[in-house]
């Protein structure tokens, strides 16, 4: 699987690295949606989970698939700026995708081009701010 | 003899003057759990009371609660309403609307999402009405203290008659709960009733 993402995308795999059964890959941007489709292509055809973490410097996106056949997990995780971020919706690959990407709207303020309903869901539509930055401040 | 309030006699149908001790000299005899509630007259076919006793008897003894489970408290809740606890043995059974309901029973954590669909609930419910928070969530966000999307405790949305401290409340407190609730509504009367709340608080 490393070596197919490898051939087709080349430098866009920043690196990867495999633990057990789980292979993690550090991926650009413009390939996210090429890679995904190859994943599901190669069986990896379960989106776990679709979330985010601050690391300070910046936003870690991490898409979790998995392969129900063999048991693989496939962690990709692809590096945007903190504030204004966009990122291509894995909709049209995932039809799953839909609602942890409005989760990662919520929290995190990402906004994720072609997504058919780019809003808060579990947010009120009046909140403001990002809860999950840690800029957020409570009070 | 009832003591206070306006007198309320009740007939009797006529076998029931045979039942208990035929003693003459048998003062007004309390009925089984009617004790502060209702008097016999020796020998004849009519009760003693008083219109807030019946009132507040038949109130404490019917509560029929909306169940607002929310989160783990609310397995709790359904636990106590089940065989083993047997809320029905207080006279509390389940109703799934609040219009035919005496008793909210907020069962869990409050988001802010929830806050005006539990308030308009509250206001559908008829009079009189009890709250009762169940758990640390309900009363003042619990483990969500401080958190971005939970309310600060239910009583910034409803009045709440009963706050009850547990995470989750096992159902001996819950039920303890309801206890005190029912002893708060035995205290009450028509004369000095509650004023209505506000209906934008």
């Amino acid at each position: 699987m490393l070596e197919k993402l490898k051939s087709q995308f080349g430098d866009a795999i920043e690196s990867a690295e495999q633990i057990g059964r789980e292979l993690r890959v550090q991926i650009a941007a413009r390939s996210l949606v090429g890679a995904a489709r190859l994943a599901k292509d190669e069986g990896f055809a379960y989106l776990a989970d679709i979330t985010a973490m601050d690391t300070n410097e910046a936003l870690r996106v991490v898409y979790r698939l998995a392969s129900l056949s063999t048991g693989h997990h496939l962690v990709a995780s692809i590096l945007v700026p903190r504030s204004g971020a966009r990122l291509p919706s894995l909709t049209p690959v995932f039809r799953g995708a839909e609602w942890p990407e409005r989760e990662v709207y919520d929290m995190f303020g990402i906004r994720f081009d072609g997504h058919p309903h780019m809003q808060r869901i579990l947010l009120t539509d009046d909140w403001e701010g990002y809860p999950l930055l840690k800029t957020w401040q409570a009070r | 003899m009832a003591r206070g309030g306006s007198q309320v006699g009740v007939a009797l149908p006529p076998d029931v003057r045979h039942r208990g001790s035929p003693d003459p000299e048998e003062s007004l005899t309390p009925l089984g759990r009617g004790a502060e509630v209702i008097c016999r007259v020796p020998g004849g076919t009519i009760l003693m009371t008083t219109v807030d006793k019946v009132l507040n008897w038949g109130r404490a003894s019917s509560l029929w609660y909306l169940t607002y489970g929310l989160a783990c408290c609310a397995i709790e809740m359904m636990c106590t309403a089940a065989s083993r606890w047997d809320l029905d043995r207080f006279g509390l059974i389940y109703r799934g609307t609040p219009r035919q309901s005496d008793l909210m029973l907020v069962a869990g954590t409050v988001s802010k999402k929830m806050a005006p669909v539990l308030r308009r609930l509250w206001e559908q419910m008829a009079d009189p009405k009890y709250v009762i928070a169940m758990g640390g969530c309900a009363c003042e966000g619990g483990p969500f203290h401080d958190s971005y999307f939970t309310v600060q405790g239910v009583d910034q949305i409803v009045p709440v008659d009963i706050y009850i401290a547990g995470c989750p409340p096992r159902p001996e407190a819950l039920i303890d709960g309801i206890l005190k609730l029912q002893e708060k509504i035995n205290r009450e009367s028509i004369r000095r009733a509650p004023a209505a709340p506000a209906r934008d608080a």
